[in-house]
């Protein structure tokens, strides 16, 4: 089930609302816990029963762990075994064709294998219970011997599918005691309704247009329409994830949770090392914690160093898809993080604002350009054309149709990048008291009314962010 | 007793893991193989959808709309649409290599693009039709359509294959 779908909107979420208000304490999250099985199970009802199965190994591992702890060679005998069998399933579900298929091509064997639909949320909710494992492990939170509430953590329908990536310890208080108010309810609708709209009005919007120059004929691409295509992609992947994140962190607000921000408008970042901590910022907070400080971080030498940085780009790429143009993605950005802290670090400090933007939105941008393309070689391919080798002219009469026909979108998307928009639109209403309260109701139901306007004639139109 | 309670522990988490594996077997023999034939989809397609606006595709239509020969993959369904004003279309293709995949997207992203620029300006319903299209490939099948009923659809051909 889609967040930007009329059944959630109205028929979903209101009565999950409803039974979460009425209900006393002790069944709150029995409530939700049940909602977001119903919510997993709408999509993909046959992989209800891998989460299922995923939770109870997990609970009990846990609980496991928890009793070895005075015994660290126990305990770690035991969380080697959890984790071990958590990425068994992921590399399974996740990567078992990349894999066999890679040594398929390589050597000279012919592996046959079976390759099952990936189910949704995995590399997420994965990446969620190894947090609370290691964490276990590590001392750093106490066991959950609730059931319940541990599967309620696993399964939570706001972020199940594509994050936030929320860490046990955010919440592990918050699952025993939450203060709803309506306050924060309010807090919560505004940031839904904010998601929808960048889902809804701007990331399939502009959707449309990556669509159009991705159908184009090869040979048929300007450089100008390669560079519009992948700038169209940029906004839309952006748009399209913090969107979500923006409803998820909304949603765990009505229902009195407080998750972490995911996004901090990373496009207006003046560095890669900048952009990476404005981007994704949970999944960026989980390699270092669970990857990269273990490996030894930067307090090595700088040999070791190198691999580890490689080592966590390398799993970054991977964890995005099972395929070779996201390890592509991944290890290109390992490369330009060492660049700029062992070289251009210092040089990039010196340079004007304007061309450090441009510096990063053009790497930016070259990144996406491997995470969209179905391959490594079309990925190349179209790099090319926007280098104008291959292309059809520097601008042709689509490109100029492409950028002329959105010129309004492109000014908003644009602008709705930055933090302009909504500091703006903060300071300028936090003055006025009362009245803020009703700009907000009006301006916001216009956005949705907007966003429905959309929807009611879109039957599918899903995350970007879900096939991960 | 307390050794009792630990064995208990264990032995219920390797039980766990036990049932997953079982779970994963029966999902292998059941899904994922590619051997359900595109006549067992189209019945299941159809049941939650109708023919208006539609009529069935030829290997010449195949060619004609999307450039691809019927030969190359296991099995196609094609439903195309039936006047100049209709813009409902059903095309499922089973493959027979997972490589061609890449090939059948394509086709059908440019179908999708065409079928845009054709109504973009005159067919706003045809054109909020095209913009919710479901393109969609699962281990051995890709699925394209354009319709109200794309959701229902989809959902028939994920529960089809």
């Amino acid at each position: 089930m889609l967040f930007s779908s009329i059944v959630f909107l109205f028929t979903f979420l209101p009565i999950i609302l409803i039974l979460y208000y009425i209900v006393p304490r002790r069944f709150k999250n029995a409530v939700l816990l049940l909602a977001s099985l119903v919510f997993y199970a709408w999509g993909e009802p046959v992989y209800i029963f891998l989460m299922i199965f995923s939770i109870l190994f997990n609970y009990i591992s846990g609980l496991d762990i928890a009793r070895k702890l005075k015994n660290r060679q126990a305990a770690k005998r035991s969380l080697v075994f959890t984790v071990v069998v958590n990425l068994a399933l992921l590399g399974f579900f996740k990567y078992e064709g990349f894999l066999l298929g890679s040594l398929n091509a390589v050597l000279p064997v012919n592996i046959p294998y079976r390759e099952l639909a990936l189910p949704i949320g995995i590399s997420f909710y994965t990446f969620q219970i190894l947090s609370y494992i290691i964490d276990v492990y590590r001392g750093n939170v106490k066991v959950q011997r609730n059931l319940m509430d541990f599967a309620l953590y696993v399964t939570m329908f706001p972020q199940l599918i594509a994050g936030p990536i929320v860490k046990y310890s955010e919440i592990d208080r918050q699952l025993r005691t939450r203060q709803e108010s309506w306050n924060k309810f309010g807090e919560g609708v505004m940031f839904f309704v904010r998601g929808l709209a960048k889902k809804v009005l701007l990331a399939n919007t502009i959707g449309m247009v990556y669509t159009e120059v991705a159908a184009l004929p090869s040979g048929q691409v300007s450089v100008l329409s390669a560079w519009l295509g992948c700038a169209a992609y940029t906004f839309q992947i952006y748009f399209d994830f913090s969107g979500y994140s923006d409803m998820a962190i909304g949603l765990g607000k009505m229902f009195g949770f407080e998750f972490l921000k995911n996004f901090d408008y990373p496009y207006i970042a003046t560095s890669i090392t900048e952009f990476w901590r404005r981007w994704h910022i949970s999944l960026g907070t989980w390699f270092r914690e669970y990857v990269y400080i273990p490996l030894g971080g930067n307090r090595v030498t700088v040999a070791k160093h190198l691999r580890n940085l490689l080592v966590v780009w390398f799993l970054t790429g991977l964890w995005h898809g099972a395929a070779w143009n996201f390890v592509a993605w991944g290890l290109y950005y390992g490369i330009l993080l060492i660049i700029e802290k062992y070289f251009l670090g210092k040089m990039l400090n010196k340079l004007p604002g304007v061309i450090k933007h441009i510096y990063s939105i053009v790497l930016v941008m070259i990144g996406w350009v491997f995470f969209f393309s179905p391959s490594l070689g079309s990925a190349f391919g179209y790099l090319k054309v926007m280098f104008g080798a291959g292309a059809h002219g520097g601008i042709d009469r689509e490109s100029l149709y492409l950028l002329v026909t959105n010129l309004f979108l492109w000014i908003v998307l644009i602008v709705g990048s930055t933090p302009v928009v909504y500091r703006s639109y903060e300071k300028f209403f936090s003055r006025k008291g009362r009245e803020h309260v009703i700009v907000d109701c009006v301006i916001y139901g216009v956005m949705f009314l907007l966003c429905i306007a959309y929807l009611v004639t879109e039957t599918y139109n899903p995350f970007l962010y879900f096939r991960f | 007793m307390k050794k009792q309670k630990i064995d208990l522990l264990n032995l219920l988490r390797y039980a766990v893991v036990v049932a997953l594996i079982a779970y994963i077997a029966i999902l292998l023999s059941q899904e994922g193989s590619g051997d359900v034939p595109v006549k067992t989809i189209r019945e299941k397609i159809m049941e939650v959808t109708k023919e208006d606006g539609m009529t069935k595709g030829t290997t010449q239509d195949l060619k004609k709309y999307y450039g691809l020969n019927a030969s190359d993959y296991d099995g196609v369904m094609l439903y195309i649409p039936n006047d100049v004003m209709s813009v409902n279309e059903i095309l499922v293709v089973k493959l027979k290599d997972k490589s061609q995949a890449e090939t059948v997207e394509k086709a059908a992203e440019k179908r999708l693009s065409t079928q845009k620029s054709s109504f973009e300006g005159y067919g706003v319903e045809q054109t909020k039709l095209i913009n919710s299209a479901v393109l969609d490939s699962r281990g051995y099948y890709v699925m394209l359509t354009i319709s109200e009923d794309a959701d229902a659809i989809y959902a028939a051909f994920k529960k089809g294959i």
